[in-house]
């Protein structure tokens, strides 16, 4: 099987999302399953922007040939001002204008469209859902797609443009059963092959004591842990919100530290002295954090798969999710191993049992380390992943779909 | 994979413990929290602000009118309610609802007695797959038939859909969950059979028509395979029979439904006589 990729930025430096899964996938796929792949990309690194921070180039890497393409443009802050409006009614823009918010948010790079087009792949993932080279990539290549939409139910889905995107793939790689029951809800496409892949989750290593130290905590504080960008999107600032009111009525309540990048300043007029803005930190910081915390919080209402939630699990500790976000509810569902809250009541009861009775918080941690080790293991994942584009395949070819 | 299976005999959390399950858990701190929001003390107003700061950040659709309901009622207060405080509980009310709401969609709907005639029962009828020339047409749904059989005898073109399934627990090309609702994912003609195996427990009597009018839209074809009606009723019994919630259609029953919906078709029954087959194509 040869595999292209088509995903606005590829490499080692590009950390966290759909777009580093789907590097180490091919990684695996290429290593482990003798399989071939090619990617398509762009020259950018941060999806802030779409800079071109690497060159236009054909390179190797970790096995994987990459052929990287300068944008035409790239984030245009213009689409800001239309996110309003998108909010508020994202049915009611017009197939032009959808595409012209698409063209917006970018990355615009037709060349690496061009090229996973005119490759010889016998399938081509494309990931994620809601940017240029996906939009207009997709129905391009057709039946071809092993699509990773990443998909959350925010209102870039409804876009009058997504629903000949969703339509015209091969077939899907769902992150959750939740991702695809939203996608069937939205878009007709039920019969199309697809499976629930997941991510695969590896486990880190990082010494406790240093991660205290890093964090400026005491040798035997307790802690509460959040991971992953700091921002509104992400349920940062509900959170610290939400820890300020715990602390108002819990005074020896342990402090919350959020490691990760700071995107959104609004944290700090939510946060107070029980809150540690971590900032980025090494993986090693993370890792000593996961096993040295108390329990792990996540926030956000839009996950498509969540990571940390399974790395929490894995580390051994429990985890507590916002009862908005259903794939994270999903997996503490599925793995009876976490709790989630809905409002302040029971979030403070939700915490409250989390630190008073460790015995349970183990016992939650170890359903979730054992539904993470057998669901999302790299063996269990590439065989789901492999039989998966056999069928999309085998749908090619019955369809009489040459491209 | 249930939450009870997922936790195995050796589980601490259910050892001894009253909170066995994960919903039992969950309905504690539910009912504890509850309990805590009676209290004077209980910041009901922060709370609300806090959870609409919480639905600001959160997913667009899932419980939206609700959501928007309890948004509302947080914002109320008047003469009658100088503190806002009972709009404060009747908003905690209505998320409540709301979060329930979301929980139960995401949950498999539960079969009440189960149909009489399940797919397992069936003898292997597969053969009729070569006869009615099923193959490479396009993309056939095998819907009722759980061990896959059927969708391996059809081979690369055949997926499955099995609605009695634990939530959650997809296996190869049988995927879990109601097929009507599955039906209604499918884009137009996307199909070139549908196959209704065994009794189809789903598909009760009152909800026909919305049996003929998915498989009229999705479907060039359809074939059903099932127990015939007096074998069933011989061994379930008479009354049990007409009482059951869920039974396997009369094949006449079928044969009207999908003429009705606009396909040309045929029924017969199987060599020893225990069994039918419905054969409905294309529209007329």
């Amino acid at each position: 099987m040869k595999l292209g990729l088509l995903v606005p930025r590829y490499g080692e430096e590009v950390v966290g999302g759909t777009e580093h899964w789907l590097r180490l996938l091919l990684e695996h796929l290429c290593a482990d399953r003798g399989w071939a792949a090619e990617v398509f990309t762009t020259t950018a690194v941060s999806a802030e922007t779409w800079a071109d921070d690497y060159p236009a180039t054909t390179t190797t890497v970790k096995g994987v040939t990459v052929h990287r393409f300068a944008s035409r443009s790239g984030r245009n802050p213009e689409y800001l001002h239309q996110l309003p409006r998108l909010r508020a009614d994202p049915a009611g823009f017009s197939p032009g204008e959808a595409m012209e918010y698409v063209r917006l948010v970018g990355p615009v790079c037709p060349d690496a469209v061009a090229a996973a087009e005119g490759s010889n792949c016998d399938l081509v993932a494309v990931t994620p859902y809601l940017y240029w080279p996906t939009v207009v990539g997709v129905p391009a290549l057709g039946r071809r797609v092993l699509f990773h939409g990443a998909a959350h139910d925010e209102p870039e889905l409804q876009l009058p443009v997504m629903e000949r995107v969703f339509g015209a793939v091969g077939g899907f790689a769902f992150n959750t059963y939740s991702e695809r029951a939203l996608v069937e809800k939205t878009f007709r496409v039920g019969h199309l092959p697809s499976a629930i892949v997941g991510n695969a989750v590896d486990e880190g290593a990082g010494d406790p004591m240093a991660a205290r130290a890093a964090l400026g905590l005491g040798r035997d504080e307790p802690f509460v842990l959040c991971l992953g960008k700091v921002e509104r999107a992400k349920g940062s600032v509900g959170l610290a919100s939400l820890w300020r009111m715990y602390r108002a009525r819990r005074p020896d309540a342990p402090r919350l530290v959020f490691i990760g990048p700071v995107h959104d300043q609004g944290i700090a007029s939510a946060a107070d002295a029980g809150v540690i803005l971590a900032g980025r930190q090494p993986d090693a910081v993370k890792w000593g954090a996961l096993t040295a915390c108390s329990l792990l919080i996540a926030p956000s209402g839009q996950e498509s798969f969540s990571l940390v939630v399974l790395e929490a699990w894995l580390s051994g500790r429990p985890v507590l999710v916002n009862g908005r976000c259903q794939p994270t509810v999903e997996h503490c569902r599925r793995s009876g191993g976490g709790l989630w809250f809905e409002d302040y009541g029971d979030f403070e009861v939700a915490v409250d049992r989390l630190l008073a009775d460790p015995e349970l918080g183990a016992a939650l941690a170890a359903r979730g380390h054992a539904y993470t080790r057998s669901e999302f293991a790299w063996p269990a994942l590439l065989d789901r992943y492999e039989a998966l584009a056999g069928r999309v395949l085998a749908g090619r070819v019955l369809a009489g779909t040459g491209r | 994979m249930s939450a009870s299976e997922a936790a195995g005999p050796q589980d601490p959390v259910g050892a001894g413990r009253p909170s066995a399950d994960l919903d039992e858990l969950i309905g504690d701190i539910r009912r504890e929290a509850a309990r805590r929001r009676a209290a004077p003390d209980f910041p009901l107003d922060d709370e609300a602000r806090l959870s609409s700061v919480m639905d600001g950040e959160g997913p667009v659709g899932q419980g939206a009118d609700l959501a928007a309901l309890a948004a509302a009622l947080r914002q109320m207060s008047g003469p009658a309610d100088p503190s806002g405080r009972v709009a404060g509980l009747a908003a905690a009310a209505v998320a409540a609802v709301a979060a329930r709401l979301s929980h139960l969609e995401q949950r498999r709907p539960i079969a009440g007695r189960p149909g009489p005639a399940p797919a397992g029962d069936l003898p292997d009828l597969t053969g009729w797959l070569d006869e009615w020339g099923i193959g490479s047409r396009g993309r056939v749904l095998i819907a009722g038939e759980g061990a896959g059989a059927w969708a391996d005898r059809v081979g690369d073109a055949a997926y499955a859909i099995d609605p009695t399934g634990e939530q959650y627990a997809d296996a190869g090309v049988t995927r879990t969950g109601p097929v009507l609702e599955h039906l209604r994912s499918v884009a137009d003609r996307a199909l070139s059979f549908v196959i209704l195996v065994g009794g189809l427990a789903e598909a009760d009597v009152q909800h026909l028509d919305r049996w003929a009018t998915e498989l009229a839209r999705t479907t060039a074809a359809v074939r059903v395979a099932a127990e015939a009606p007096w074998a069933w009723r011989r061994r379930i019994g008479e009354v049990a029979a007409d009482r059951a919630a869920r039974r396997p259609l009369h094949p006449d029953t079928w044969l009207e439904t999908l003429a009705r919906a606009g396909f040309s078709v045929t029924g017969r029954y199987g060599a020893d006589g225990r069994h039918y087959g419905v054969e409905a194509d294309g529209r007329s």
